[in-house]
């Protein structure tokens, strides 16, 4: 199926490359459709909407920005995910936000959970972590905390 | 917006799942349980904004912008884990809700 986007044109993908999002990103509730596209020369991969063209989240595994990162996942998030009651394999993926360039930041506190069996996936937020949702990606530059 | 007045030890029930029970007051802050299916998400407020804005925020990069990137990732040492609870039982509750913020507080 041809799928359109703003930022890299008309692309043909596959039923199978489809992930669905039953519950939205937080903010996007309405938005339950996506595909990856990887940035050309990586390591970035977009979250590209099937459902809306225009929005694309840029992602990192969230590893590169903090060794050791975990994410815990509740059994209503294995529930969303169709993990139920084994769980499964998991892709983790952290949104990045490049609204300032010189100070490039990752949301660590509510990353992407992808399931690759059952090509779901959910935003969780790790509540009481301690993490950030702007965790600094130049490791120069000093963590701001945000209530 | 509701606005209801309670007394300590008195809930309010939201559509047939959702329940808030006052449980203690003290000055300035009011301490409050929620009794909810697992499903339904439960946020202190300035979080939920918080990631709201930030998910806006980075929806706004084009590829310039991530291209743009001067960044010395370095070698990516370990991959990230994702740690899950498939055996955790919730406390026994009638129709399979669960109770949050029956512990501590952050």
């Amino acid at each position: 199926m041809q799928i359109n986007t703003s930022r890299f044109g008309n692309i043909e993908v596959s039923q199978q490359e489809l992930i669905v999002f039953a519950e939205g990103l937080l903010g996007f509730p309405e938005l339950k459709q996506f595909i990856i596209i990887e940035h050309p020369g990586g390591p970035f991969q977009w979250l590209q909407s099937v459902d809306d063209a225009n929005v694309a989240f840029p992602t990192l595994d969230p590893a590169w920005a903090r060794n050791e990162y975990s994410a815990r996942l509740e059994d209503s998030d294995l529930k969303t995910l169709g993990l139920e009651p084994e769980g499964g394999d998991i892709i983790l993926l952290a949104i990045v936000n490049v609204t300032e360039p010189s100070n490039p930041t990752i949301n660590l506190l509510a990353p992407l959970c992808l399931a690759v069996d059952t090509r779901r996936g959910i935003q969780v937020v790790q509540h009481n972590s301690g993490m950030s949702t702007r965790q600094p990606l130049i490791a120069s530059a000093p963590e701001r905390r945000v209530a | 917006m509701l606005t209801l007045t309670r007394k300590v030890g008195e809930s309010i029930r939201i559509g047939d799942e959702v329940q808030i029970v006052v449980k203690e007051i003290r000055k300035n802050q009011v301490r409050i349980g929620i009794v909810a299916p697992r499903n339904v998400k439960i946020f202190r407020e300035e979080v939920y904004q918080n990631i709201v804005n930030e998910n806006r925020a980075s929806a706004q990069a084009d590829t310039n912008a991530i291209d743009g990137l001067k960044l010395n990732l370095g070698e990516k040492k370990n991959k990230a884990a994702v740690q899950m609870n498939p055996t955790k039982k919730s406390p026994p509750d009638s129709g399979g809700a669960k109770h949050i913020n029956s512990g501590s507080e952050d």
